[in-house]
């Protein structure tokens, strides 16, 4: 194989003894047998050939689904240039995904490339490129092998240092901050002039916007209940779990987001009367998200995006002129958390341009 | 895992050798409506099938085929001129339009008639089956494969994804297939819904959430009408990729065949703010889990703040930190492996009141729990 080395782009193609592999892939077992296979696939994350190791974990039993003998996935380069297990690609450190560590330590761009990540390029040579340029990185630091220090390990290291002081500072305003930023922002949307042109008076006209869950409807075939002020983040799940453990069996649930609506249908009339009578007030609270809920039949709530934008604005200024302050709970708690200390302005990825 | 009850006697409806071939090779295989009492195994207790997929681990999985009736031939009907014995695939003559002429499914998994306990389940870790997610798997309880819904509980290594198959690290330029390592997906595309009628006056938002919500939590569904395109995002990224299987060309109410991707990121800047916030919010959840608990609690204000060394002198965080850890280390309680590399704890340049939740909602929620307890606990005594 020495001769293929005389290509420049085939100099940088791993060659090792030894992987890079987390406890839980290797298993208890501190005697294990491995196969080593040169060059025997490309690395899955820039492509590149790398040596193969393929061993059986202590924990498959034969037979079973998990019988698969385990395999690296990624080169040695990759591995330490993102702190990943060769196998499974968890953080080697702290065995999270990746996508949660990083976001977690905000090390996104750190090793190699010169601002890229192997993560935003497509381009098969840009990926070698970006590996090759990290790898020769770690060779001038030459300490390549002797001090752990340089390797992803003594970065996770270090930046969890400030770890517990980025997430407790920004944990409890964030997503205030976040929303007054999307305030600002809305208006601009071109989106708005043409969701004017959109007619949703007759669509509103039949919701029970003023209803309310008390007066049990007496027409008998009624089993569902209309509910509106649906937060952007409350998901449908949440809504279906309160429903089936208030009431009973669901037959059918929708929930559109964008009209900030959603009505739910029993099987039962008596399951719908009984989730009914658990809301009290035709006021409902769910992860910090207040709705209001009537007795109503599904109608259509609106049969294209613009109507269904254009019919959450509606329920949005409904319920606004109706509860007075906005229709967020977690706000009022939110306000009583610690105010964020004036001049440490921790920049989020998710905040984008919003200004601290 | 489960508390499978063993050697019950079966019918032998399942001939090894046709199973295995069965698995191995993915032949095309022909579902029988409503199977016959000879298919259905028949189990010692004679308790009705219980309609609940929450009690999958007390009835044993259904075979959703009859063996029998499994086309063993793998050689696929004659589609061209030549036999391209390499790929097993017919070549040449006229070339068909496939992405107009899609087959419909062969069957279709019902979570609720078919989902039970196999072998699998005892070998914890074990993989879904894909034969079960299409509605064609012809093990039954013999199966080596998981016969149920996902749940939250369900992790796989990022490399796999929960049928056990090797994710790629980028996604396929139709966005097909297995799925990609590089970015966490709970949401599929849906394309080529029929719009009838019907669908236009609002009631396409409910079809689709009613074919959608059986393979597990939702999280948002959005419809495009005028296109009949839908999104839906799951609650777990497992739960999607078990659905993308389930419902690829399969139809909802009006016969079309539905084309089932992955979906590329939302270019919404709201959605993409949403989603960064939820990778933060469980970037603490795993953080939280890699410290004491004691620490956590007296920052969150669960537990009681503890005695300061010195009257007034405020504790840092990082002291309190080293603190707790040397306590546990004395109490002879083996901090993990994790927390120690954790230990060169910050330095908070901002002194953050230790009483006022820092993490998110669900401290806040405890904190103002404990403070309503404090004050009915005063109301009590007066």
């Amino acid at each position: 194989m020495q001769t293929t080395k005389s290509d420049t782009n085939k100099i940088t193609w791993e060659d090792t003894e030894v992987p890079a592999v987390c406890t839980q892939c290797l298993g208890a077992n501190p005697y294990i047998r491995m196969t080593k296979e040169k060059y025997g696939a490309e690395c899955k994350m820039c492509t590149r050939p790398f040596t193969v190791f393929r061993w059986q974990p202590e924990r498959a039993q034969k037979g079973s689904s998990r019988g698969k003998p385990l395999k690296t996935n990624v080169c040695l380069t990759c591995s330490r240039q993102k702190n990943c297990c060769q196998s499974c690609s968890l953080d080697l450190t702290y065995g999270l995904p990746l996508a949660i560590r990083d976001a977690a330590l905000k090390m996104e761009q750190e090793g190699g490339g010169g601002g890229l990540s192997l993560s935003s390029s497509s381009n098969t040579i840009t990926k070698q490129f970006i590996a090759q340029n990290y790898e020769e990185q770690l060779k001038q630091d030459q300490r390549l092998l002797t001090d752990n220090s340089v390797t992803g390990t003594g970065k996770a290291q270090s930046a969890a240092k400030g770890l517990l002081k980025q997430l407790a500072n920004a944990m409890p305003y964030r997503k205030e901050l976040y929303e007054k930023g999307q305030k600002d922002k809305r208006p601009a949307d071109s989106r708005d002039s043409k969701a004017l042109t959109a007619d949703v008076t007759k669509i509103a006209s039949k919701l029970p916007l003023t209803g309310s869950t008390t007066p049990v409807p007496k027409d008998a075939s009624i089993k569902s209940l209309f509910f509106m002020g649906v937060e952007d983040d409350l998901p449908e799940h949440v809504i279906r779990k309160h429903f089936t453990e208030t009431g009973g069996t669901i037959s059918l649930l929708t929930v559109v987001h964008r009209a900030h609506c959603g009505y739910v249908v029993f099987e039962t009339r008596a399951a719908a009367e009984k989730a009914a009578a658990a809301i009290s007030g035709g006021r409902l609270v769910l992860n910090g998200c207040r709705l209001r809920v009537a007795w109503g039949k599904p109608r259509n709530l609106g049969s294209s995006s613009d109507e269904q934008w254009k019919l959450g604005q509606m329920i949005k200024k409904y319920l606004r002129s109706k509860g007075g302050s906005s229709n967020k709970d977690g706000a009022a708690g939110r306000d009583e958390a610690a105010p964020p200390p004036p001049g440490q302005g921790i920049k989020y990825q998710s905040q984008g341009n919003i200004e601290l | 895992m489960s508390e499978a009850p063993e050697s019950i006697e079966t019918s032998p409806v399942v001939t090894p050798d046709v199973a295995e071939s069965v698995q191995n090779q993915g032949v095309e295989v022909v579902q029988t409506e409503a199977p016959t009492e000879a298919q259905v195994v028949k189990t010692k207790s004679k308790k009705k099938r219980t309609k609940d997929p929450a009690l999958y681990h007390t009835r044993k999985a259904r075979i959703q085929v009859d063996p029998d009736s499994v086309n063993t031939d793998d050689r696929p009907p004659q589609t061209g001129t030549v036999y391209n014995i390499w790929f097993n695939k017919w070549s040449g003559g006229d070339k068909e339009d496939e992405k107009f002429n899609q087959k419909k499914a062969d069957g279709r998994c019902s979570i609720a008639r078919d989902s039970g306990y196999t072998r699998a389940d005892k070998v914890p870790g074990s993989y879904f089956c894909l034969y079960f997610a299409r509605g064609l798997c012809t093990q039954g309880h013999k199966c080596e494969f998981l016969h149920r819904l996902p749940v939250l509980t369900d992790m796989f290594s990022p490399t796999t994804d929960c049928f056990g198959r090797d994710r790629f690290f980028d996604y396929r330029d139709d966005m097909g297939g297995i799925g990609s390592i590089s970015r966490v997906n709970r949401t599929l595309y849906v394309g080529r819904i029929h719009v009838s009628d019907a669908a236009k006056a609002g009631a396409l938002d409910e079809i689709v959430s009613r074919h959608f919500s059986e393979w597990g939590d939702v999280d948002r569904i959005r419809v495009l009408h005028d296109k009949g395109v839908a999104f839906v995002t799951y609650a777990t990224e497992v739960n999607a990729q078990f659905a993308k299987e389930a419902m690829a060309h399969q139809s909802l109410d009006s016969g079309e065949v539905l084309n089932v991707r992955w979906a590329t990121q939302d270019p919404d800047p709201l959605a993409q703010a949403r989603e960064q916030r939820r990778l933060e919010e469980n970037a603490a959840e795993a953080i939280k889990r890699l410290l004491p608990q004691e620490y956590v609690d007296e920052l969150e204000g669960r537990a009681k703040k503890s005695k300061p060394l010195l009257e007034g002198y405020e504790e840092d965080d990082s002291e309190k930190l080293k603190r707790i850890m040397n306590n546990q280390k004395e109490a002879g309680a083996e901090p993990a492996e994790e927390v120690k590399q954790i230990e060169p704890a910050p330095e908070p340049a901002a002194p953050v009141s230790t009483d006022t939740g820092m993490f998110n909602k669900s401290s806040l929620s405890a904190l103002k729990a404990l403070k309503k307890k404090k004050k009915t606990k005063a109301k009590v005594e007066e």
